[in-house]
């Protein structure tokens, strides 16, 4: 053979060695090097009630860039016991949960970058367009609901020039984004107790244009290829699910029978209409475990000798025996949280969340990104249980597994799953082989525990839940002089 | 059907006592090593079927028998195995061994010619049994699924065998089958003080009593020509029904008011009455032996087995059915092929003998787990006999490879494992014709 002849035969089999040896980098295969998470408290790793370093590592963009081998992914991580400080098991007989005393500091608030994970606790997804700060830029102001704007998006550095969310997540300019937000348009039905429309439900309408803002600015400004979740249904979670409707003995925990072998049904009283013994399919929120054990609400007179007793033990300034636990709602035109879900609001969340999933599957289909069906995922979890290597784990609250203990955020093997999750759907999708979580050291970790302090009657503190309830603060701007809730922040500010 | 033991017959009771637990060296949990002969010929021996362990292989073939003839021994086996844990659960980097004791399965048999065209056999066997027991127990990943599960089985079958003619023979027999379980595990918990999952019991449960039932079994054996023989056997299903006791053993969390829930749910040190049953599966084998020379004889085998009866393992407890389990474990219908060589030395009266198994395991790979890490097997034999007119004695070795098995993300309790298991058989012999 000449020369140029078995130089071009050398060249082409080289090429074609060099097809077969080196696989191909696809088209389509994602860039994990810079790495976006954005969306809620869910999304930053909030655990019991409070946003700590030992949850924060165990938030699902955390594992993920672990398992993905990501250079890097800072998070906005938080000393503790945390901020607020987070709720632990006091006792279990009886059942106490408290607040750990003191606030932790943040670690890097100086950090030279947008942070990575830009879940913030509390943001619904209008927040994550719009809103730069709930406490006037200032994070240590005692007084404000929610100081994560300031922690996560640190606009008191310099206020003139604030962004958002969304700015700051187009500013990280990221090459791989999940984006799971809208928990929060449902929730605060769930932990006020009150689904109404506009004030603790956001409109579809206003949900669908902020989604498609979002993912519309994520897809102009960056390279970012994306993963969607959708909305997990919040009326299963153990916040609403673990206190039953019926009257329970206050010393025993078993259910107090009528005289004709019935359960009896507690007292509660919805709007414009007298105390009843709750329907068929209401739902008791946690924080009423802590009004019945230490004020009877709820109780009926003479429901059973052992109540009547403990009742009249409480002293007649802490005894409402008779008087129904309270429904949320708008009473003269204030908003009043309550611990009741009836049956219709119970609908009303469910039905909301299925039209917001339609919504973030139709933006995911347009897009061709993949969604992580969290609310399927959930709904087996709450109806069949998980288990892993023999191991059962469900939505039970405190020895389920998967919560931690404000009843609302999962706890760090819930966290695991849910990063796992991720990991199989992006390798569905995208066709990867990123490797699974290894679950055992979350199912086993050596997480840290208290050990049972003084007995309390109080089943969970007023701390607590003020702490929960801040986090999820209905949207009252339809209830004053049309500013809007933003409006008002800037307002304030002047 | 649960029998009691006649007063006459308590010694087998004593009998089973002494049997040792036995390793599983078919696939599922059956074994196949019941005289030393047919193990040297990878178990090919529906159609030689020329010893009393006939029994066992082909009951039709002890019809050819003419003297009284006593054949027993016992198989040693050695098996292995290792477990390596893969994502989500036990995770990358887990390990864990199998204790690999060596355990004896027996096979004897006594065959008695009651006139020129009938003859009567009795043999004591162990046709199953299972024990897989992983080291380092209470730190095994696996352990809430299973740390011990052990079968034991023994099976008396009386046979008569009928002569037709010099090419033919059919027997049948009544198979005694006694059974016994031991089945050891953890129980967790999630602690709610540290949201970790945590060891809350310890529970082991025993049969106790004689748990027996009978079953059959058949075969027929046809010689057309004096180099050719075909046999066929049957060895009909039994429900091994079988009661006992279970017992919880708390563990203790270092929280108080926990662990004392804990002692409220569970009944802890007292035995409880328990019952379970072992559906084992109807055998059907078919083989065609040859003599390519006058002293040299080839033969192969294909062996059903109707594992389809083994859908679920029942623990059922009489007085707190809220402790019920359910195991799925969804066995299929499987097949192993065998073929066999024996070259024979008349004038030495020694013989050399080869095989080779394959055998498919019956689990699918959703069950492929702690409690029996089973795949499909190959199997390599050789085996030597000695034989004069009235002792003789045969040894084989046979080594099983078993190729890695592994749950492939599919373990219905998501414990994904990939097992590597092998085991070394040494079966002896001896016998006697009077």
């Amino acid at each position: 053979m000449s020369q140029p002849k078995f130089a071009a035969a050398a060249a082409a089999l080289a090429v074609t060695i060099g097809f077969a040896g080196v696989p191909a980098r696809a088209q389509d295969a994602p860039d994990f090097t810079n790495i976006l998470t954005l969306g809620d408290s869910i999304t930053a790793g909030f655990e019991s009630g409070s946003l700590f370093e030992q949850a924060q590592q165990n938030s699902y963009g955390n594992i993920f860039a672990q398992q993905v081998a990501s250079p890097v992914f800072a998070q906005p991580l938080i000393t503790d016991p945390g901020i607020p400080g987070q709720l632990y098991l006091k006792s279990l007989i009886p059942l106490s949960i408290d607040a750990k005393a003191g606030a932790g500091q943040p670690k890097i608030i100086t950090y030279p970058k947008v942070y990575n994970n830009l879940g913030i606790p509390g943001a619904r997804i209008k927040d994550i367009v719009a809103t730069k700060t709930v406490c006037g830029f200032n994070p240590q102001d005692p007084t404000c609901a929610n100081p994560f704007y300031d922690l996560i998006l640190r606009n008191f550095v310099n206020p003139a020039a604030a962004t958002t969310a969304l700015q700051q997540s187009i500013g990280l300019a990221p090459t791989f984004a999940f984006v799971f937000a809208g928990n929060n348009d449902v929730l605060g039905a769930a932990t006020n107790g009150a689904a109404i429309d506009n004030v603790t439900l956001t409109s579809v309408e206003s949900f669908n244009t902020d989604l498609q803002t979002i993912l519309g600015g994520l897809k102009q400004y960056t390279s970012a290829k994306m993963v969607l979740a959708n909305i997990p249904d919040v009326t299963s979670l153990p916040f609403v699910s673990t206190i039953p409707r019926f009257v329970l003995d206050p010393i025993t925990s078993q259910p107090v029978l009528d005289s004709t072998g019935q359960l009896i049904p507690l007292l509660g009283k919805e709007q414009g209409q007298e105390t009843k013994p709750l329907r068929l399919g209401t739902r008791v929120t946690l924080p009423a475990s802590k009004l019945i054990k230490s004020h009877c609400l709820g109780i009926p007179v003479g429901v059973s000798p052992t109540w009547d007793g403990y009742c009249a033990s409480l002293g007649a300034a802490n005894n409402f025996e008779g008087y129904p636990l309270p429904d949320g709602g708008i009473v003269n035109g204030a908003f009043q949280p309550g611990v009741l879900l009836y049956p219709e609001e119970i609908t009303a969340i469910k039905t909301r969340t299925a039209e917001f999933n339609e919504k973030i599957e139709g933006a995911a289909a347009q897009l061709g990104v993949p969604v992580l069906d969290t609310n399927g995922i959930f709904r087996d979890i709450a109806a069949n249980g998980l288990i892993y290597g023999g191991i059962e784990f469900n939505a039970a609250y405190l020895t389920g597994g998967m919560f931690s203990y404000d009843g609302i955020h999962p706890n760090n093997f819930g966290y695991a799953v849910l990063a796992n999750e991720f990991v199989k759907v992006i390798d569905d999708f995208y066709g990867l082989k990123i490797p699974q979580v290894n679950l055992f050291p979350y199912m086993f970790g050596n997480s840290e525990s208290l050990m049972a302090g003084s007995a309390s009657a109080a089943t969970m503190t007023d701390a607590a839940i003020d702490q929960i309830r801040r986090m999820f603060p209905p949207d009252l701007s339809s209830l004053k002089d049309g500013h809007s809730h933003h409006d008002a922040q800037e307002s304030a500010k002047e | 059907m649960k029998r009691t033991i006649p007063g006459g017959l308590r010694w087998i009771a004593v009998l089973t006592a002494l049997a040792m637990p036995i390793a599983a060296s078919g696939a599922g949990f059956g074994i196949f090593e019941m005289g030393s002969k047919a193990t040297g010929m990878g178990g090919a021996f529906t159609a030689t079927a020329d010893d009393p362990s006939a029994l066992f292989y082909n009951p039709a073939g002890i019809a050819f028998l003419d003297k009284a003839d006593f054949y027993g021994g016992t198989t040693l086996i050695r098996p292995q195995a290792e477990l390596e844990g893969h994502n989500p659960y036990p995770g990358e980097g887990s390990r864990a061994k199998l204790e690999s004791p060596i355990f004896t399965p027996i096979g004897i048999h006594y065959v008695q010619p009651l006139s020129s065209s009938f003859v009567a056999g009795l043999g004591v066997f162990t046709p199953f049994g299972l024990a897989t027991r992983w080291q380092d127990k209470y730190n095994f990943s696996g352990r809430f699924i299973s740390q011990r599960a052990e079968l034991k089985v023994i099976s008396i079958q009386p046979t008569i065998a009928w002569k037709i003619s010099d090419e033919f023979g059919l027997a049948v027999g009544a198979e005694y089958r006694m059974s016994s379980v031991a089945l050891e595990r953890d129980v967790p918990k999630v602690n709610p003080y540290t949201q970790t999952v945590v060891d809350i019991a310890h529970v082991k449960l025993e049969s106790s009593g004689n748990n027996s039932d009978w079953g059959f079994a058949a075969g027929m054996l046809y010689k057309p020509a004096p180099w050719l023989r075909l046999g066929v056997s049957y060895r009909h299903h039994i429900d091994g029904d079988i009661e006992g006791k279970a017992k919880f053993t708390q563990i203790p969390t270092g929280y108080p008011d926990f662990d004392a829930a804990v002692a409220a749910a569970l009944p802890f040190d007292q035995k409880e009455k328990v019952a379970t049953s072992v559906a084992f599966p109807s055998m059907a084998s078919v083989g065609i032996a040859t003599d390519v020379a006058s002293d040299m004889t080839v033969e192969v085998d294909a062996n059903w087995t109707g594992w389809n009866r083994f859908q679920k393992l029942d623990i059922n407890f009489a007085d707190r059915s809220d402790l019920n389990s359910s195991t799925d474990e969804s066995y299929k219908n499987s097949w192993n092929y065998r073929i066999g060589f024996e070259q024979r030395y008349p004038d030495q009266g020694c013989a050399f003998r080869l095989g080779f198994v394959y055998d498919q395991t019956p689990l699918p790979n959703k069950t492929v787990g702690p409690l029996l890490p089973d795949a499909d097997r190959v199997g390599y034999s050789i085996g030597y006999g000695h034989n004069t007119a009235t002792w003789g004695v045969d040894i084989a070795y046979m080594y099983l490879t078993i190729r890695k098995s592994q749950s492939k993300g599919l373990n219905t309790d998501h414990f994904e494992g990939t097992y590597d298991s092998k085991a070394h058989l040494l079966g002896i012999h001896a016998r006697y014709r009077f």
